[in-house]
Parts: structure tokens; C-alpha cells; sequence
């Protein structure tokens, strides 16, 4: 009977432990993967780096560091398409790392990239990235629901219960109308080659009605077999081969 | 004196000989126009040669059309100079009355000027029958009379081609016509400039009608080939005037009345706002295709006239050191097609992306300056120019292609210092390590080095609020404040109505009153029962006449209740049984259980 249980016990240990030494075994490839893509970035071997930082993005997840690393490889490789994308990713999870938002303010610079001029409502908007916003939108309600149920057990004055649900309306409003216009700067999609030109019709043998430059953010309207409806910063719009643009946003 | 008037009958003269002169090579152009394209028999329309250039008068010879009649109304000439041509116009005016209701066609009207015979185009009209015009028809033809676009003409054209065209809008002054948008393009396959929310305005004459004109100056840009029909159309409103009905007395006498005038339309009548549609006339915009043969390698899709002009500074560098290329492309044509040169960089430069800016011309949005600048560097010091450039066009009215290279410029390299040399070669590392990482990658021109921590790894890219226990806090304190909200508006109804608290524990404390008098019934307990029966009766009138439950005795049921009330006989049973103890049988507890509930739940 004794040695049943103990049989018991040590396969109950044994599912136990298993999966932890699992993660912590991948845990450990991670970590190595990344010592390799550093180190080959710092021997000038990019292509090793971009390998390296790939399969860690395409086999254990994605996080910040690993993207901005990767962006950075492919900026030394030269391509800049897979650079502006990569940044874009790790600044939606990393939104005010300003070492993302300086080197892709300084390829932008240097490809010609420029962006439009912000109107005052987008640059009001920009103050604050897209989760603060949507911090200050829980923050408020978690705020506003705290008073609601101190207000069971104590009395407030009319004139505080007003204040209260004005300031939070006020506050809700502007948070929801700031994480969403924010959302639409984050998810567009970037080109993704040097020879990427719009199309009139989403036809191979379509007439071109230019050319669009590697690095640019598109934003995706309509889609049509292998190509997609997509409209620049300027307002050009076009079709391109859904091959030559890829979105942020997996 | 006598000199000063030969000078001045000289000049005279001369003047006189100059416009009889421009007046004899003046070119003589007919015209002819009908004031309306469709009016009923009992109207007549106004028909209108106009012969222009001409020195001497026209004969007019009118054709013969079947139930029509042309009545003669005089002519009117004009002359204008501008700029010192000196133009003669010279208006013939016809009424035309038709004998019919149809559709006609006046044949070329032949106008022979000196010993030269010229002939308008031919002029279709319709009349309908006396008063049977239809509204849509009445508002159609007025309509197209007074509002209408003109477009300057279309020649062929070529993909990309940048086309410069002028709008004109011409809306009638006699009637109050508003614009509300700006003219657009019907039609697939061209693409038209964005319009100028300021065009400029002006008036004409027409057919002896004063229009108000605006003109706007755009270019169409083919974007396909082949035939593409293409109108342009603009919303506007049309104030339109109603005929007043005159109430005279006099007008049952047939006579009419002294304000049945046109005049007090104006003043009296009513206006109706009618949202209509300004029109162009359907027109052809034809995009040939590009000539296949002798394509130059670099073009990518310029059409126009272009001249190119490339230059460099500083012309004297070590080799690493940064040249800036500047390239100027002037002209005119699709400067959108123009797409950086193509350095021919080789092994011996190293070259970055350029930057191209525009400055379109004042006078017209398809002529300006595009320039591109571009950082070079020399890699050798065995280089002695900058090498020709070349830009590649298609030339439309040449119907060729062009190719137009810049000469090369001459540069002195002399071999670089041991600091400019480093910028160059690529630093390689000695021992990489993870700690190394941020501190001692190379800094390879200027970008934020690598981060040496890979952070916590996620599968998706999701920004805040698309995560789940964000979402789900979010619902979960949404729930908690709605929930939070229902208990204070309870708890103020409470505060404001005390009553409906009281009611609601009386009708409690009853029903569990009149649950444990059931039970002493199913116990068939007839003492307790009765005793039960007492408190009961006395907790409910208590509550509601505000009395201690225990000091409400008969006297007190006798006076708030009727005096055959079920309730005054239960009660005094029970008295009696406190004092005689009585006894009751099952059957007789369930009867009194059932009155008595009747009769408590019935008193409010």
C-alpha cells in the first residue's frame, strides 16, 4: 500500500514539474537566441541577427526588445521596409521607449520618408500614447464606481454627486474618443519592398499610377484576391500585390 | 501750326490704315444660335447669326423649314479692341415662330461676306403644342438655358499626360442661381486636379444675355487607355419666381388688372428654391497609348518637356567625405512621374536615398521646379568626376521620347585622412558578450544600440484595451457602478418615502403571522391557535394605527373597525378562550384562518 502511494506521489511530482522544466528550458533557448542575434549584430553579421531575432519572433513570442533589436538589423541590412515595420511593432508595446522613436525618426529622416504635418486635434491627441488613454478611460471608472459605493454608506453633497459624474463623463469621453483615434495611427500596414507600385485595377497588367516607396505606411480599404485597396499618408490611393506590404498588426 | 496739323492728320491716317488693315486680315468666323431649344407654338424664339471679322455687311440667306416663320429684327454690331486687334461683330436677329408643334432642323444658314460664303452649323429645335409643356420639360429647357458648364477642348492624350483644361460655369443674371458645390468629374479613368475653392469670375454675352461666368483652370490626367466619355456636373439652386394669381375684380371683366404686370411678379410674387444639377455636355476624353518602341530604360512615365540640370558642392573632398548632389528638374508636364535619377554608384561611391521637393509655378500647377537632393560619398581616391545623369521623357508633341543626360562634373578627391578613413570601414567587435551588447556595439551611424534584455514575451501585438482583463475589468466595474447606482436610487426613494418601508414590513410581519397560525392549524393546537389569532389581529392594527401592538384590546378593534367585522368577532373568541378556555376543531381553525386572512389582508 505504501509503495502505491509513493508510486502515486511521484508521478503527481512528475506531471507537476514537467511543464515548469518545459518553459524553463524554452526559456533558456529564448535567452540564447537572443545572446546569438546580439552578438552577430555586433560582429556586423545581420543576416545571422535578423535569423536569430526571426525564429525567436516566429517560435516563442514577440516583446519590445526583440522587435527593436530585429528593426535595427534590418536597418544596418538596408532594408527599411521590415525596419519600419518592426519599430511600429515594438512601439505599440513599448509606446514611449524614445530609443524606438528615435531610430525611426532617424530612417524616416534619412529615406525621405516624411510624415504629414499633425493637425492641432492629432497632436492634442498624440500627448498621451494609446494605452495612458485607455488607463485614464479605467482609471475614471474604477474612480467613479469607488464614489458610487461610498455613497451608499456616506452622504455627499448634491453639488459633489454633479462634479463627480461630469468630471468622469467628461474624462470617459475624451479617453474613448483618444485610445480610438490612436488606434487608427497604429494599425497600418507598411511597404515592404523597393519596387512596389499602385495599380489602378488589382490586375497584374494594371496601368501603375506610381510608384510607392519602401517604409511608407499604407492604410488597407479593400481587398481583391492577391491585392489589397490601400491609401498613403498623402491620399494616393491604389492597388498593391498583398505580397509587397505587410500589416503592424499580426 | 500748319506743320502740327499735317502731323496730325498723318497720324489720323496711319490709325485709320492700321484698322482697315487688321479689319482686311481680320479672320471672318460664322456663328448662329437659337435662344431657345424648345418652346411652345404660342411663344417664338430668337434666332441669331453672328458674324464676326467681317469689315463690310453680311447677306444672310435663311432656308425654307416647313410650318416655320422667320420675321426679322434688326442687327447689331459691335467693335471691340483689346491689346490692339480690333474685332468687329456684327448679330443678325430673326424671330422664329413655328405654324406646328415638332422637332425641327434649320439647315446651314449661308452668310456670303464680300466674295467669301460661309455657313453656320446646323440649329435643332422643338415646339410643343400651346400650354402642353410638361414641367420637367419647362424646367429642363429653362434650365440648360440658364445654367450651364463649358468645357475648353479635349485633344488626344496619353497616360499620365497632364492636360491643363478651364471649367466655366455660366449661370444667367437674370435669375438668382447658387452654387453649392464645386464642379466634379463623371466618368472612369481620369482623374482631374483637385479645384480651386476661389476661381475666378467674370461676364459674358451670350445670344444678347448677360451671364455671370466662373472659371476654373485645372488639368484632367488620363489614367488608362482608350475612349472614356466624361461630363462634369455641379449642385446648385435655382430661385424660381411664381406667377401670382390676381384676386382684381377687374379681371372677371375680362379687362386686366392694373397690378397683373411682370413687374409686380417681381415685387409680389413668390419664390420657389429648386435644387438642380449644372450640366456640361457629354464629351470624349481620349487616352492613346505610349509608343512601345524605343523605351528608354530609366523612364518612369514623365510626359512633358523637361530640363534637367545637376549640380554638386563641395567639389573638392576626401575620400568618406559627403557630397551633396542636387538635381533640378524644370518644365512642364506629370512632375509626379519624375522619380530620382539613377546614380550610377558602382564600387567607387557610396550613395543614400534622396529627398525631392516641388514648387509649382504661380501661373500654372503643371510647370514648376522638382528637385532632389542626395548625399554621395567617394569610396577611392581614382575618382576625378561625378558621372552624367540621365532623365528620360516622353515628349507629346514631338510624339517621341527624350533623353537628356547632364554633363559630368569635375571633382578633386584627395586621399583621406585616418579619421575620415574609420567612417568607412566597418568596426568589427573582439569579444561579444551579452553585457557588451549595449555598451560596446558600434553605433552604427547614429542608431539608439541594441537592447540587451528581451523583455516578457507576448504572442500578439494588442494594445491595451483589446486585452482580455482589461476588457473584463472594465465590464466588471461598469456592472459594479450600474449596480452601485440602483442601491442609491433605492436607498433615496427609501429617504423620501419612509411609507412604502413601513407597508412593506407590516405585510412581512403578517405573513409570517399568518404562516405560523397555518402551522398551528396543521398541528391542530387550538389554544395556541387562538392565541396566535389575538397577535396577529394586534400586530397588523398596530403597525397601522401607529399603537404598541400589546395594548390593543376590544374597546379599541370597536372603535376603528365596523361593528360586524369579522375581525372584532375573531378577537373577542380569543378573549374568551384566554378566560374560558375554549376549544376549536381542525375544520373550525382552517374556517376562522381563512376569514382572518381575508380580513387583515383586506385592511390596508
Amino acid at each position: 500500500m505504501k509503495t502505491r502511494c509513493r508510486r502515486f506521489l511521484i508521478i503527481f511530482l512528475l506531471i507537476l514539474i514537467l511543464p515548469l522544466q518545459l518553459i524553463a528550458a524554452s526559456g533558456q533557448e529564448v535567452g540564447i537566441l537572443f545572446e546569438q542575434g546580439n552578438q552577430a549584430y555586433s560582429k556586423g553579421d545581420f543576416d545571422s541577427a535578423i535569423l536569430s531575432f526571426e525564429e525567436i519572433t516566429s517560435q516563442h513570442g514577440l516583446s519590445a526588445p526583440l522587435l527593436f533589436n530585429l528593426a535595427n538589423s534590418y536597418t544596418q541590412k538596408g532594408n527599411i521596409g521590415q525596419a519600419v515595420l518592426n519599430y511600429k511593432r515594438a512601439e505599440i508595446l513599448a509606446p514611449t521607449d524614445p530609443d524606438i522613436e528615435g531610430n525611426l525618426e532617424k530612417i524616416r529622416k534619412e529615406n525621405g520618408l516624411f510624415q504629414k504635418e499633425l493637425t492641432g486635434l492629432e497632436k492634442a491627441i498624440g500627448f498621451l500614447t494609446i494605452n495612458e488613454w485607455s488607463a485614464v478611460f479605467l482609471i475614471t471608472l474604477l474612480g467613479l464606481s469607488l464614489f458610487l459605493l461610498a455613497a451608499i454608506r456616506f452622504s455627499y453633497k448634491r453639488t459633489t454627486h454633479i462634479a463627480v459624474f461630469f468630471f468622469s463623463a467628461v474624462l470617459m469621453t475624451v479617453s474613448i474618443a483618444g485610445t480610438y483615434l490612436r488606434y487608427q495611427t497604429i494599425n497600418p500596414s507598411v511597404v515592404i519592398t523597393n519596387d512596389a507600385k499602385l495599380l489602378i485595377s488589382p490586375f497584374e497588367s494594371a496601368t501603375s499610377t506610381g510608384s510607392i516607396q519602401e517604409g511608407r505606411l499604407v492604410y488597407p480599404q479593400n481587398h481583391h484576391g492577391n491585392y489589397t485597396l490601400v491609401q498613403d499618408g498623402t491620399g494616393r490611393k491604389g492597388w498593391l500585390a498583398a505580397s509587397k506590404i505587410e500589416a503592424v498588426r499580426k | 501750326m500748319a506743320k502740327h496739323s499735317i502731323l496730325i492728320h498723318t497720324l489720323i491716317l496711319f490709325v485709320c490704315c492700321s484698322i482697315c488693315a487688321t479689319y482686311s486680315f481680320a479672320e471672318v468666323s460664322v456663328d448662329g444660335s437659337i435662344s431657345h431649344s424648345t418652346f411652345p407654338l404660342d411663344r417664338a424664339a430668337m434666332l441669331t447669326i453672328t458674324v464676326s471679322g467681317a469689315s463690310k455687311t453680311a447677306a444672310i440667306y435663311l432656308p425654307e423649314v416647313e410650318n416655320i416663320r422667320f420675321h426679322s429684327r434688326g442687327q447689331s454690331s459691335q467693335i471691340s479692341m483689346v491689346n490692339g486687334n480690333v474685332t468687329s461683330m456684327v448679330s443678325y436677329n430673326y424671330l422664329v415662330q413655328g405654324l406646328k408643334p415638332g422637332n425641327y432642323t434649320i439647315d446651314p444658314i449661308k452668310v456670303k461676306v464680300e466674295r467669301n460664303q460661309f455657313a453656320t452649323q446646323p440649329i435643332d429645335f422643338e415646339i410643343t403644342a400651346t400650354g402642353q409643356q410638361s414641367k420637367t420639360q419647362q424646367q429642363q429647357t429653362s434650365l440648360k438655358d440658364i445654367a450651364f458648364i463649358k468645357v475648353s477642348t479635349l485633344a488626344d492624350h496619353y497616360p499620365g499626360e497632364v492636360e491643363p483644361v478651364t471649367l466655366k460655369v455660366y449661370l444667367d443674371q437674370r435669375y438668382r442661381t447658387d452654387i453649392t458645390t464645386l464642379p466634379i468629374l463623371n466618368g472612369d479613368g481620369v482623374v482631374m486636379e483637385q479645384l480651386s475653392t476661389k476661381p475666378s469670375q467674370s461676364q459674358e454675352t451670350l445670344n444678347g444675355r448677360t451671364f455671370h461666368v466662373i472659371t476654373w483652370e485645372t488639368t484632367l490626367s488620363g489614367i488608362k487607355t482608350g475612349r472614356h466619355p466624361i461630363s462634369f456636373s455641379l449642385e446648385g439652386s435655382l430661385l424660381i419666381p411664381q406667377k401670382r394669381r390676381t384676386t382684381s375684380t377687374f379681371s372677371s371683366f375680362g379687362r386686366s388688372s392694373l397690378f397683373n404686370d411682370s413687374l409686380f411678379d417681381d415685387f409680389f410674387g413668390n419664390y420657389r428654391r429648386e435644387q438642380v444639377t449644372i450640366t456640361s455636355p457629354d464629351l470624349t476624353f481620349n487616352v492613346v497609348a505610349l509608343p512601345s518602341e524605343n523605351v528608354p530604360e530609366n523612364f518612369t512615365g514623365a510626359i512633358g518637356d523637361f530640363n534637367l540640370e545637376v549640380s554638386a558642392t563641395p567639389l573638392q573632398v576626401e575620400v568618406g567625405e559627403p557630397i551633396t548632389l542636387t538635381v533640378k528638374i524644370t518644365g512642364s508636364g506629370n512632375f509626379d512621374r519624375i522619380e530620382a535619377l539613377d546614380f550610377p554608384a558602382g564600387d567607387s561611391w557610396k550613395t543614400y536615398s534622396p529627398s525631392s521637393t516641388f514648387e509649382p509655378d504661380e501661373s500654372s500647377p503643371y510647370r514648376g521646379v522638382k528637385t532632389f537632393e542626395q548625399a554621395i560619398v567617394v569610396k577611392g581616391d581614382n575618382i576625378s568626376e561625378i558621372p552624367k545623369l540621365a532623365l528620360s521623357y516622353f515628349d507629346p508633341t514631338q510624339k517621341e521620347y527624350v533623353t537628356k543626360l547632364s554633363a559630368p562634373i569635375g571633382l578633386d578627391v584627395a586621399s583621406s585622412s585616418p579619421q575620415v578613413a574609420m567612417k568607412i570601414v566597418k568596426i568589427q567587435p573582439t569579444q561579444p558578450n551579452q553585457e557588451l551588447a549595449s555598451d560596446a556595439t558600434p553605433n552604427y551611424n547614429g542608431l539608439a544600440p541594441l537592447h540587451i534584455h528581451i523583455g516578457k514575451l507576448t504572442h500578439d501585438i494588442k494594445p491595451l484595451f483589446q486585452k482580455p482583463w482589461y476588457i473584463a475589468t472594465c465590464l466588471f466595474l461598469t456592472l459594479l457602478t450600474f449596480l452601485a447606482v440602483i442601491v442609491k436610487f433605492r436607498q433615496v426613494q427609501r429617504l423620501k418615502h419612509p411609507e412604502i418601508e413601513t407597508s412593506k414590513q407590516t405585510r412581512l410581519q403578517l405573513q409570517t403571522d399568518l404562516a405560523q397560525l397555518q402551522n398551528m392549524v396543521t398541528e391542530n393546537d387550538s389554544a395556541a391557535f387562538l392565541a396566535q389569532c389575538r397577535k396577529t389581529i394586534q400586530n397588523k392594527l398596530g403597525k397601522k394605527y401607529q399603537r404598541q401592538p400589546a395594548s390593543i384590546s376590544s374597546v379599541d378593534l370597536n372603535r376603528w373597525l365596523e361593528a360586524n367585522s369579522v375581525i372584532i368577532e375573531i378577537f373577542l373568541h380569543t378573549e374568551q378562550a384566554v378566560y374560558g378556555s375554549a376549544t376549536l376543531s381542525k375544520e373550525e381553525m382552517q374556517s376562522m384562518y381563512q376569514q382572518l386572512k381575508d380580513s387583515l389582508e383586506k385592511t390596508s
